[in-house]
């Protein structure tokens, strides 16, 4: 293996019925005994730490929250209850939440990955032509949203996560994940005009 | 907030990654934590206590001001009258169907015939609405409303979208909604969230809320007040470039004395196109001085046309002669003989007033943050015109501390069978960690500007939720606390007197072992208004 983390696009697909119950478990187990939390450790560990890693900047500290996040991971594995969804969409929430914690205390920084071909569809997305000086206006832009509409905005566009993974992160309806993200776009727009910005359609 | 490229992120190396994935290491540094007496989901806090015959646990939930003879006080008990918002009382035709618009832009629309008085009989003519609106933690603390909820045993504190009260009486007494019959209550929210929120109906009898329905764009309840853009905002139709156009021609322009040296020309000019030189007797144009080349036999030719226009620094004008290929501009300043300048001048101080106070009361009704692009949504066309509906959003979002624009508006649509209080809100456990515990339990003691005091209450909020949770003097000993969760906390004294900490005194706050102290400061003694308070702590 080349040592990349691997993105969220390459390593997601849709959990059958059967995996999700297979995986349950693997969970079962682990509540019984914490040593065989290791096949999910396992399976987990790189797509967590690939998760943290592209939201902070240096990878002392990602190795850190990784830990972290596995720890309150087994520290709460006993209210763990199945909900038909899979085991994945808990243990980011826990990143989510662990990093959220870290960036509101200011021990760490958000750090926005940016892609240039997520920036290129974000900016299809907002109207946008592409020029250096548009990038430096859509990123002060993305600074002025909420921490949680950048989060939103990075995993879709930045991370290529389909929606109905980021759904099943953050505990939503596909369908309000969807708009969410299209609120998002437009609140950009809006931004990027006030700012004075030509928007062209 | 930082940005990278990717492209610019260097990768982890495997062997970095392999070393820090090992599940041994891992599992051996790993501490279980210690199983308390109330770990594992406790949803209800336990006091323990001696008493002579042995051992008494009490078991108290932290739902307000839990006093044991409750139920002589009222449900809703606003903590400061002067500060409740009042009732705003309409009448309507109990025989008609009537929409009602209120000062927010809220839409109430009544079906004929809704009410009966409290016998059951039908009512005809006039009956009276009273109607309230509650939009931000000042609002909501000071109505007495609890904002706690019980969901299964669980105890959660609401973030609100928005909440109202209305009832109605006839000849002063109170009527109620017939049965099935159906209000319908389009009521204007800043929270333009389509999918995190309930509808939920207080129910002073049982003193709880009841959940109805969820409140989301999905299911149509949560609908944006403007949809679709009008003119870009730089094209010449969008209003915004139409007014500030008006505004542009209706500024004022000061005349200059004649230079007597020099030469000026008169031109017939279209006064409607020009209404700030119109107004001068006798005005003439003089070329600027740094006009070199202008001829003054040029004034006294005949040319095929004659073009004036607006220069860049709004007291200058472009003059173009032109005849067949022949073309001559040049920049002018508008003048008056010396016989005519007193009056003139005194003219253009007059207009120039009135200039500057209708520039004001601009800014003051709107700002280039509110001037929409977007058309009022259809939906809402029917039931009230769009420049009135505009007027009423921009005093609504006027000065709200998160810079609302109108195009963030939604209409939350509650259908209600009774009247009372209805919210919009998302439970939120607000002091209870992941396990379920609420996180710190404090003896907390008050004082006011380093004076021991005696608080009614005091109320914990979170100013980036429309979210407060009230703790009443009895529960002072068993204080939630969590400083990540709160950035202001606003109290009442036994006196009436308004009390706050907020920011960085809170987070400064250290307890010690299970006491904490917080020193509150008053708030000044002009501010007798919510308005005023809301501005003060920045809500």
């Amino acid at each position: 293996m080349n040592g990349t983390i691997c993105m969220a696009e390459d390593s997601y697909r849709i959990q059958t019925e059967t995996e999700i119950n297979s995986e349950m478990d693997l969970v079962r187990a682990a509540q019984k005994n914490a040593r065989e939390f290791a096949p999910l450790y396992q399976r987990y560990y790189r797509k967590i730490l690939a998760f943290v890693y592209h939201r902070i900047e240096s990878k002392d500290e990602a190795f850190d929250i990784t830990a972290q996040v596995f720890y309150k991971t087994l520290e709460n594995l006993s209210k763990y209850e199945d909900r038909g969804l899979p085991f994945s969409a808990w243990l980011f929430r826990i990143a989510s939440n662990e990093l959220n914690a870290r960036f509101k205390k200011e021990t760490s920084v958000r750090m926005v990955s940016i892609d240039d071909e997520g920036l290129e569809e974000l900016k299809m997305n907002v109207d946008e032509h592409s020029s250096k000086e548009s990038d430096r206006q859509l990123y002060a832009a993305l600074a002025m949203l909420d921490p949680d509409e950048v989060e939103l905005i990075d995993m879709r566009f930045f991370e290529k996560r389909p929606f109905r993974e980021i759904a099943e992160i953050l505990g939503i309806r596909e369908s309000a994940c969807k708009l969410r993200v299209y609120r998002i776009a437009e609140k950009l727009k809006h931004i990027l005009t006030k700012q004075g910005h030509e928007v062209h359609k | 907030m930082k940005f990278t490229n990717n492209k610019n992120k260097q990768p982890i190396p495997e062997k970095e990654i392999t070393e820090n994935m090992n599940f041994d290491k891992f599992i051996s540094s790993y501490k279980p934590p210690v199983k308390g007496l109330f770990s594992g989901g406790a949803k209800l806090y336990a006091l323990v206590g001696t008493v002579l015959t042995g051992i008494a646990v009490v078991v108290v939930m932290l739902a307000g001001p839990s006093v044991p003879n409750a139920a002589q006080k009222p449900f809703v008990f606003s903590p400061m009258r002067s500060m409740d918002k009042p009732l705003t009382d309409l009448v309507i035709d109990n025989s008609k169907d009537s929409t009602i618009v209120f000062s927010t832009g809220s839409l109430i629309t009544i079906p004929a015939g809704s009410f009966e008085d409290e016998s059951g009989t039908a009512l005809s003519g006039k009956v009276e609405i009273h109607y309230r609106e509650f939009h931000d933690a000042v609002d909501i603390l000071f109505s007495g409303i609890p904002m706690n909820y019980d969901s299964a045993g669980t105890e959660y504190q609401f973030e609100s979208a928005g909440m109202f009260e209305i009832t109605a009486t006839k000849d002063g007494k109170p009527v109620r909604l017939k049965s099935g019959k159906e209000l319908k209550i389009n009521m204007i929210s800043r929270n333009p969230d389509p999918d995190k929120f309930n509808f939920y109906t207080l129910d002073t009898v049982g003193r709880k809320w009841d959940y109805v329905s969820e409140n989301t764009a999905q299911n149509g309840t949560c609908i944006r007040a403007y949809e679709d853009r009008v003119a870009g905002e730089n094209d010449r139709r969008h209003p915004q470039r139409i007014a500030e156009e008006a505004l542009l021609n209706a500024k004022p322009v000061a005349p200059s004395m004649a230079d007597p040296a020099k030469q000026n020309f008169r031109i017939d000019f279209d006064a409607d196109e020009f209404p700030e030189l119109a107004v001068f007797e006798g005005i003439k144009f003089e070329p600027v001085k740094e006009e070199k080349d202008y001829d003054p036999a040029m004034a006294k030719k005949t040319w095929e046309e004659v073009e004036v226009k607006r220069g860049k620094n709004g007291s200058q004008y472009v003059v173009t002669f032109s005849s067949g290929k022949e073309k001559h501009s040049f920049t002018v300043v508008p003048v008056v003989d010396e016989k005519d300048y007193a009056a003139a001048m005194n003219d253009f101080s007059i207009r120039q007033a009135k200039y500057e106070a209708m520039l004001s009361e601009r800014r003051r009704t709107s700002s280039a943050a509110n001037d929409s692009m977007y058309a009022l949504n259809s939906h809402f066309k029917n039931l009230a015109s769009g420049a009135d509906l505009d007027q009423r959003f921009d005093a609504f979002i006027s000065g709200d501390y998160k810079n609302t624009t109108r195009d963030l508006l939604v209409y939350r649509t509650f259908s209600i069978r009774r009247l009372g209080v209805h919210n919009s809100d998302l439970p939120l456990p607000f002091f209870v960690n992941e396990s379920g515990l609420i996180t710190g339990d404090f003896n907390a003691e008050f004082t006011v500007e380093n004076e021991n005091a005696m608080l009614k209450s005091v109320f914990l909020i979170r100013r980036s939720v429309n979210s407060l949770f009230s703790v009443s003097s009895q529960n002072f000993s068993r204080f939630p606390f969590n400083k990540k969760n709160i950035d202001l906390m606003v109290g009442i004294t036994d006196e009436n007197q308004i009390v706050y900490i907020q920011d960085a005194d809170l987070k400064a706050t250290k307890a010690e072992g299970k006491n904490i102290r917080f020193n509150m400061k008053k708030v000044p003694g002009e501010i007798a208004k919510a308005e005023d308070l809301k501005k003060f702590l920045n809500l």
